[in-house]
């Protein structure tokens, strides 16, 4: 059969073609109008209980829960996604407030429930609404989904967990580091947002195998500020050779300061360390400030490496008076030093700062 | 001749059902990559992205030259997006209008004496560096000696003191989220994620308040119109689909976020190509794959960056003159890659389409317009054969249209007047009828001005004032 004389099958593409173009068009007008007229209708459900919420949460929770408590299920679904978010944002006594209309209305409950449901999306909200409610009683429900299949839904459980701050769950999250290769991270965030209550386990965790877990443990150390941690961080920093662990620890040093984070912070200025490290030593060191801080910084802005010596003069911008001295003596030097650019760029800046360039 | 033509016209067939098929299946790829989405979006996790400290930090790269027009706004909204630590800065690329002066007094600019390292190479001298007098650390404009918005990017690259760099162009608009959505992959994913791009939206017609796009409409005219679902279909669901099948090769200059390190490794942006944005994912594709490296990029359908597209047919000729001509570069500069099983996706899908599909897309289009009269008048092809084949070859590219309209309305639904969504379906009919084949010539000069290796210059603008009142 020669396709170019049968023009019966193109006649019937073209009328199929005809056909699906019109059903798209009808489709697509279809889907709008439905669309709309469900908007409207769940704005229609939710607009009275999102004012009762908003104006629940402005009085800090202090009255309106029993108008809260006496909204319809078909409402309280509609306004609940909006609630959920509400109840992520606030704080203090409105947060507890919201968060008991929630218990009572049995979203707690129902949460549980759903921690277990065959849809990664439903045990994700569970799991995003425990969180918020703040429950350290269900912790035990949200350890296992650090294991679950689905990746969403094991960063999900972690975030909750770090916003129910139990200290309970600082070992599960850090297990499931190695296991599952969560996001370092947001899993140091989460550890540190429980706080002090971790720092044991994350101490514990200096010695793991895992590399990701000793710098997630560095890292949650440096946010909750466990000084008490720089003698542990400075040991590790002798033994330690993984690139990201050391970076994590010289991070830290910078985040906890004190005298004793100078010497190992120092040490990690070695020329024969790679520059990024370098770079983040002479950031620390920055962090860290101090007289002595000021003289090593000043040594690094000489540095062959344009990264070091930028972070070593940006370091003594932010360290006030012996910072600016620092630079002008590096400056003003004759004949001009290697480092005097960096010197007068770290100066242009630092008079910008204390608003001595004024127009 | 008459068998050639023949023969002929049977390939042209061919090749628009494979070509539209294509398209099809991205369009499929997209609505499953969307869906999951729109599902997920209640606990996407922006907000403890926000919070956490441990965010990487994003410079943004805004290459500009002769922006007069829009260039305060645009760098006031960048300033004013929602991320936890970033800094903007401007690259004006010897601009002769006053995009300098605008800067200048718009930001109170001051002159610092900055020492600028040599990461990358570029062409083009840094003249001075000037911060924002009261927030030094967020504002940095670098004024250059003329070299091509790759020779500008490269300056920023040198400059950006943060761990991610996002290339925006100066007439872009970006949602106020954006940057959290299009970090995300790198919070959730760093040690992989090596690049990241965001949709690109059409920003004429919008209404555009206080730097951000505050009610997306179609505009007036049908050049632009038309432009808007052709970047539904090959950029929004066409990208998404790339990206879900692992061969995303495009990331728009106009919205993409790269890890610095990694882009310092590879050697910047390529100065000898009008195609920089696609040259360097591919570029990165390949030397991570050559270093068997675990590595993503990925496309986000979520987060917008709206750019003021042309509109006129005279300027949109232009633009896509330059991108057939980049295009056409890349494919020559990557060659080897091209039908490569050491490139996995990249080399045995994405590059052999890019070739079929876009580069040669625009011949096949002319060489039609020649062979269907051709076969008509010599009797190779039958009248009643040649209008039903014309009619089923554009009808299968309006389906195609249609799909990616539908997918938005049912996604993000972002034009939410009536009128705006009958001028869509009116655009799809439009742009199968005619618009590609008006553009084709355009396309071809693209491809040969590649061939002849004539240099590269920057396209010209003919941006107006965000803050004029673009919508009705």
């Amino acid at each position: 059969m020669n396709i170019r004389n049968d023009l019966g099958w193109l006649t019937i593409v073209l009328l199929l073609l005809t056909g699906l173009i019109t059903v798209l068009i009808v489709g697509a007008a279809l889907i709008r109008t439905i669309r709309l007229l469900r908007d409207r209708r769940q704005e229609q459900l939710a607009a009275a209980p999102r004012r009762a919420l908003l104006a629940f949460v402005a009085e800090g929770g202090e009255e309106g829960s029993e108008e809260l408590l006496a909204i319809s299920p078909r409402a309280w679904r509609a306004v609940e996604p909006a609630a959920v978010a509400l109840l992520g944002k606030v704080r203090g006594d409105a947060h507890r407030a919201l968060a008991e209309v929630f218990e009572q209305r049995g979203a707690a409950r129902r949460a549980v429930a759903q921690l277990r449901h065959r849809d990664a999306v439903h045990r994700a909200r569970a799991a995003e609404t425990l969180g918020h409610l703040g429950r350290p009683d269900v912790i035990d429900a949200i350890h296992p989904l650090l294991d679950d299949k689905s990746p969403e839904v094991r960063m999900v459980a972690a975030r909750a967990l770090g916003a129910i701050g139990s200290p309970a769950s600082a070992a599960p999250l850090l297990a499931a580091l190695s296991r599952r290769q969560m996001p370092a991270h947001l899993i140091a965030f989460d550890l540190s947002r429980i706080g002090a209550g971790a720092v044991p386990a994350l101490q514990a965790a200096l010695s793991d195998a895992e590399p990701s877990v000793r710098a997630t443990a560095l890292n949650a150390l440096g946010l909750i500020g466990s000084i008490g941690s720089v003698t542990a961080i400075t040991e590790l920093l002798d033994s330690e050779s993984h690139p990201d662990v050391r970076l994590a620890a010289l991070t830290s040093l910078g985040r906890l300061g004190g005298r004793s984070s100078i010497a190992p912070l120092r040490a990690a200025l070695d020329p024969a360390r790679t520059p990024g490290l370098r770079a983040a030593a002479a950031r620390s060191l920055g962090e860290v400030g101090g007289r002595e801080a000021a003289e090593v910084l000043g040594t690094l802005l000489a540095d062959p490496d344009y990264h070091v010596a930028h972070e070593a003069a940006q370091g003594l911008r932010r360290l006030g008076v012996p910072g600016r001295r620092r630079l002008q003596e590096i400056a003003e030097g004759v004949p001009a030093g290697p480092g005097a650019a960096h010197a007068r760029q770290a100066l242009a800046l630092l008079d910008l700062d204390e608003g001595g360039d004024q127009p | 001749m008459r068998l050639l033509v023949e023969v002929g016209n049977d390939l042209l067939l061919v090749y628009f059902v494979v070509l539209n098929s294509c398209y099809l299946a991205l369009i499929g790829l997209a609505f499953v990559e969307f869906g999951r989405a729109q599902r997920r979006r209640t606990f996407s996790g922006t907000d403890e992205l926000f919070r956490n400290p441990l965010t990487p930090a994003v410079s943004l790269l805004v290459p500009a030259h002769n922006e007069g027009p829009v260039i305060v706004p645009a760098v006031r909204a960048l300033t004013a997006l929602r991320f936890p630590r970033f800094q903007v800065v401007v690259i004006d690329d010897g601009s002769t209008d006053d995009t300098f002066e605008r800067l200048r007094a718009g930001f109170d600019l001051v002159e610092v004496p900055y020492v600028v390292p040599d990461d990358v190479p570029h062409h083009g001298e840094v003249r001075s560096v000037h911060v924002a007098r009261d927030s030094p650390d967020t504002l940095l404009v670098v004024r250059k000696r003329n070299g091509g918005k790759a020779d500008a990017l490269n300056v920023g690259v040198n400059l950006a003191r943060h761990e991610l760099v996002c290339m925006v162009d100066a007439d872009s608009i970006l949602d106020h989220d954006a940057l959290l959505a299009v970090v995300k992959p790198f919070a959730e994913d760093p040690l992989r994620v090596v690049a990241a791009g965001g949709v690109v939206g059409i920003v004429n017609g919008c209404r555009v308040s206080a730097g951000r796009v505050v009610d997306v409409r179609m505009p007036r005219q049908w050049v632009v119109r038309i432009q808007i679902v052709e970047y539904l279909r090959a950029f929004l669901t066409g990208r998404t689909g790339w990206s879900r099948l692992g061969g995303l090769i495009v990331i728009s200059g106009a919205f993409g976020l790269f890890r610095r390190d990694v882009l310092v490794r590879v050697g910047g942006m390529a100065l000898d190509t009008v195609g920089e944005d696609a040259e360097v994912v591919v570029r990165l594709h390949r030397r991570l794959r050559e270093a068997d490296a675990d590595y993503r990029i990925v496309f986000l359908p979520e987060p917008i960056s709206w750019s003021q597209s042309p509109s006129t047919l005279r300027v949109l000729g232009r633009q896509r003159r330059r991108w057939h001509r980049g295009l056409a570069e890349v494919l020559q500069t990557h060659r080897v890659m091209i039908g490569n099983p050491r490139y996995g996706r990249i080399g045995l899908i994405a590059l052999p389409y890019y070739l079929l599909f876009e580069l040669i897309a625009p011949f096949v289009e002319l060489l039609a317009l020649i062979l269907l009269p051709l076969g008509l008048l010599i009797g190779a092809v039958n009248v009643q054969f040649a209008w039903r084949f014309v009619l089923a070859a554009y009808g299968y590219g309006i389906v195609v249209s249609l799909a990616a309209l539908i997918l938005e309305e049912l996604s993000f639904h972002r034009y939410r007047r009536w009128r705006d969504i009958t001028w869509g379906f009116l655009a799809a009919v439009a742009e199968n009828l005619g618009y590609r084949l008006l553009l084709a010539p355009a396309q071809v000069y693209g491809v040969w001005l590649a061939w002849r290796g004539r240099e590269a210059v920057w396209g010209t603008n003919l941006r107006t004032d965000f803050e004029e009142p673009t919508g009705r």
